[in-house]
């Protein structure tokens, strides 16, 4: 929850390098449940070809959206990959082929370096796929989604929404404002957070009174969303679920330990995987191309 | 007719002996445009919240508020939320949801209605408002004018009878302000919604309500229609709120009807002129706070100051005016130390101490005697001395802080918007104190959107547009030879006077 408001606030700052989005047309049931299915793939099914189309398709969607500043992402992503799989190949030696001796006399396997590899590279889609999420799965996407099931949870989420940003954006103004009239001391940051709480009290009381004075608390409520669920919306769902679970069923599992093992491929598995993970690359960069160019 | 009917209503807060309000009686028309003003303290906000049952204060109620006849307190928590709106003053406590579309449905979500009504609503009344581009927006990342729009339009979505609104411009800068003025005007003309607007800075308003009621200490001094002001009585508690016109106009003591705005004016006093003596004072030598080619921006996309000079003396007040986001408190900001020039140069001399806008946050004290000791000038502002920072108005904190800066004993005094929401006899009383502050002395550099401020205490003004300074001349010379950045006496009157104490001073009557 605390990383999704964090994720609010890089929303903001990110949002005018955000691309138009063809994926952001669709109801956002059908966001959540993409994002939560490849993520999920991405984390259970270690075998190459499944964490290949996953790095793919998270990077190629995150190009899209961002462009150039998808470097950053990346590069992050990347070195986390690199870490884990040193992580692996230091601290496991399980593993049947011995490729060389560490000093201290542990063996260094083939198997824990690609198993390295290959948690590396689930961990870097995980994290290609979230900074897509926080892109497209904005705020009032969440809210509409909980106002579904309880509309006075979706009003306690956006008030937490709205208040976590504000008293932030308080915290930092006054701690600059009293840096600059009083000099800093040990004690300033404490005396900072003092006032501002003070000074948020105050201002909550007044919410309350404007919230009851607009009827929170009246009996029922209801929940508005901008989003409308359409027939296409139910048609993206029922392909997403229906591909999605054959992905799941047919994917090829692999394993590394001790020696590596991998099924073979089914030709239905391998395009399941290839159309839930590429699903954001080809509506935009082929279906949205193509709509685009006969408008033209 | 709809009316609100308010029959000897007198009311006092809970714990306390005293009457805030005292034997009101009046009767609003809840389609017309009523303006509440009042001194600070004079019951305003305890008389509109008194309105609606929910933002009723706590306390002990005597007579009656009857809307349409039948007591507001007969009306359901239901009814009341939709019949009658409210817009606060602060607008960052006024909003309470994450995204602008999620404010405009809030109200008719808690009413229980259909998502079509709410999405038809939510469309009318951007539309109407021309907000329709910050529907999706994060509320905040909305400027000060856009945030009350928005609170004003979730207002309206409930199709309200009418609304009431809690000085709702003082928070704003003069262009929002209008601008907000200009939206109330059209609610009520074009949708015969009545508003019932308290405030305490009456320019730009008189001329657009049609019934007016001037509270003092919890009674009502005097209520009427705008055409009817002659009638009130001379000086008033609200005197130096009052539209400059109309000021001017009452100081000189003429009969008939006043003027009500810049208009008015002009047309009232064609006949006369008002010279004053040129008293340019020189400054040169070395300046104390100099800086030289400034670049500055707080991120690649945009450089908010470009080639920025300016130079100031010691004992010298220069005020500096602009637009909004111009860049005037990041210039502030900039030579009190708090961030790094991209280019240029900033050489001072002494120390340099920053008033900041909302000096709330400097606040930590229990009681304003503990927060600032210099006991006259809490006296000579008519602070309360025992009372809690905090709970002191706007235009009160603005003046504690202002007292804590003069404390610092400092060199050099960066004063942002000192004047915003302060009412008109603190303001004088305010530039009577930096001319203090200058003859001994100290420098002062003000950013201010109040023109009429600056015209009574600065020595030199500027007007800072894209990223530099464009006019920088004395006082005088810069109002006078202004259209937009300069005071309404300059506007309506001929010769040289800038403000309302001078005009009356020097006023002549020509030959037309």
């Amino acid at each position: 929850m605390l990383g999704y408001l964090w994720g609010g606030r890089i929303y903001v700052i990110l949002k005018p390098m955000k691309h138009y989005d063809e994926f952001e047309f669709y109801h956002p049931v059908i966001n959540l449940i993409f994002f939560v299915l490849v993520i999920a793939l991405c984390m259970v099914r270690l075998h190459p070809y499944v964490q290949l189309m996953g790095l793919a398709g998270s990077f190629f969607y995150l190009f899209y959206l961002m462009g150039r500043y998808a470097l950053k992402p990346l590069l992050f992503s990347f070195i986390t990959a690199l870490g884990a799989t040193a992580f692996n190949l230091l601290f496991n030696h399980r593993g049947a082929t011995i490729l060389t001796y560490f000093p201290n006399g542990n063996p260094l396997t083939l198997e824990s370096v690609t198993h390295g590899l290959a948690l590396g590279s689930s961990l870097a889609c995980i994290l290609l796929w979230f900074a897509c999420f926080n892109l497209v799965f904005t705020s009032d996407r969440l809210i509409s989604i909980t106002g579904r099931f309880s509309p006075t949870l979706s009003v306690l989420i956006t008030i937490t929404l709205r208040f976590i940003p504000l008293y932030l954006v308080r915290l930092r103004k006054a701690a600059l404002d009293r840096r600059l009239f009083y000099g800093g001391g040990i004690l300033s940051g404490l005396r900072t957070l003092e006032a501002v709480s003070g000074q948020i009290l105050e201002s909550a009381v007044e919410t309350a009174d404007n919230m009851r004075g607009r009827g929170l608390g009246l009996k029922g409520r209801t929940a508005f969303s901008p989003f409308v669920f359409r027939l296409r919306d139910g048609i993206m769902l029922a392909l997403i679920i229906a591909v999605g679970v054959i992905a799941f069923i047919y994917a090829p599992k692999a394993e590394y330990l001790p020696v590596y093992r991998a099924e073979n491929m089914k030709p239905v598995g391998a395009v399941a995987v290839a159309i839930i993970m590429l699903l954001p690359t080809l509506l935009n960069y082929i279906y949205g191309e193509i709509k685009w160019r006969h408008l033209k | 007719m709809a009316t609100l009917e308010i029959n000897a209503l007198s009311f006092a807060y809970a714990g306390r002996e005293d009457y805030t309000l005292e034997n009101i009686n009046t009767v609003i028309d809840t389609t017309g445009f009523t303006l509440i003003c009042g001194a600070t303290g004079s019951g305003k906000t305890t008389l509109v919240r008194l309105l609606k049952r929910q933002l009723a204060p706590w306390g002990s109620l005597k007579g009656d508020i009857l809307l349409d006849g039948k007591s507001i307190k007969a009306l359901s928590g239901r009814e009341t939320v939709s019949r009658i709106g409210y817009v606060g003053q602060n607008a960052d406590a006024q909003l309470v949801c994450d995204r602008v579309w999620h404010e405009l449905a809030f109200t008719l979500e808690g009413l229980g209605e259909n998502p079509d009504l709410i999405r038809r609503r939510c469309g009318e009344v951007s539309g109407f408002f021309g907000i329709e581009d910050l529907f999706e927006r994060q509320t905040d990342t909305l400027s000060g004018g856009e945030k009350q729009s928005v609170c004003l339009g979730a207002a309206l979505t409930t199709a309200p009878e009418f609304l009431i609104l809690d000085e709702p411009i003082s928070q704003l800068d003069p262009v929002a302000a209008a601008e907000f003025g200009e939206r109330l005007k059209r609610i009520n003309g074009e949708l015969g919604i009545g508003i019932i607007l308290c405030e305490h800075r009456l320019e730009g308003l008189v001329d657009i309500c049609d019934r007016l009621i001037v509270l003092d200490r919890g009674k009502i001094l005097w209520q009427g229609a705008p055409h009817q002001l002659e009638e009130l009585p001379y000086p008033c508690p609200v005197e130096d709120n009052l539209p400059s016109a109309m000021r001017l106009y009452r100081r000189l003591g003429l009969t008939g009807v006043p003027p009500l705005n810049t208009a008015h004016g002009k047309r009232c006093f064609s006949g006369f002129k008002a010279l004053c003596d040129e008293n340019k004072r020189e400054y040169g030598g070395k300046a104390v706070l100099e800086s030289r080619g400034l670049y500055f921006g707080y991120n690649k996309d945009k450089i908010v100051l470009k080639d920025m000079n300016l130079k100031l003396y010691k004992g010298e007040h220069f005020a500096l005016m602009g637009g909004n986001g111009s860049g005037k408190s990041t210039l502030l900001y900039l030579l009190a130390g708090a961030y790094k020039p991209l280019m240029g140069r900033i050489k001072t001399e002494g120390k340099i101490t920053l008033l900041p806008q909302n000096p709330e946050s400097l606040f930590s004290q229990d009681t304003v005697a503990q927060e600032a000791e210099n006991s006259s000038l809490i006296e000579d502002f008519g602070l309360d001395a025992s009372k809690n920072p905090l709970d002191l108005s706007g235009g009160q904190q603005q003046i504690l802080g202002f007292i804590k800066a003069v404390e610092k004993n400092s060199d050099i005094l960066l004063l942002d918007e000192p004047t915003k929401a302060l009412d008109g006899g603190l303001k004088e009383k305010l530039a009577q104190i930096i001319r203090e502050l200058n003859e001994r002395g100290v420098t002062v550099l003000t950013v201010s959107h109040d023109s009429e401020f600056c015209a009574s205490c600065a020595s030199r003004c500027g007007l800072l547009f894209n990223g530099s300074i464009v006019a920088v001349d004395d006082a005088r010379s810069f109002f006078k030879d202004n259209i937009c950045y300069t005071t309404a006496v300059n506007k309506m009157l001929r010769g040289n006077a800038i403000t309302v104490a001078e005009a009356v001073e020097n006023i002549s009557e020509e030959d037309v």
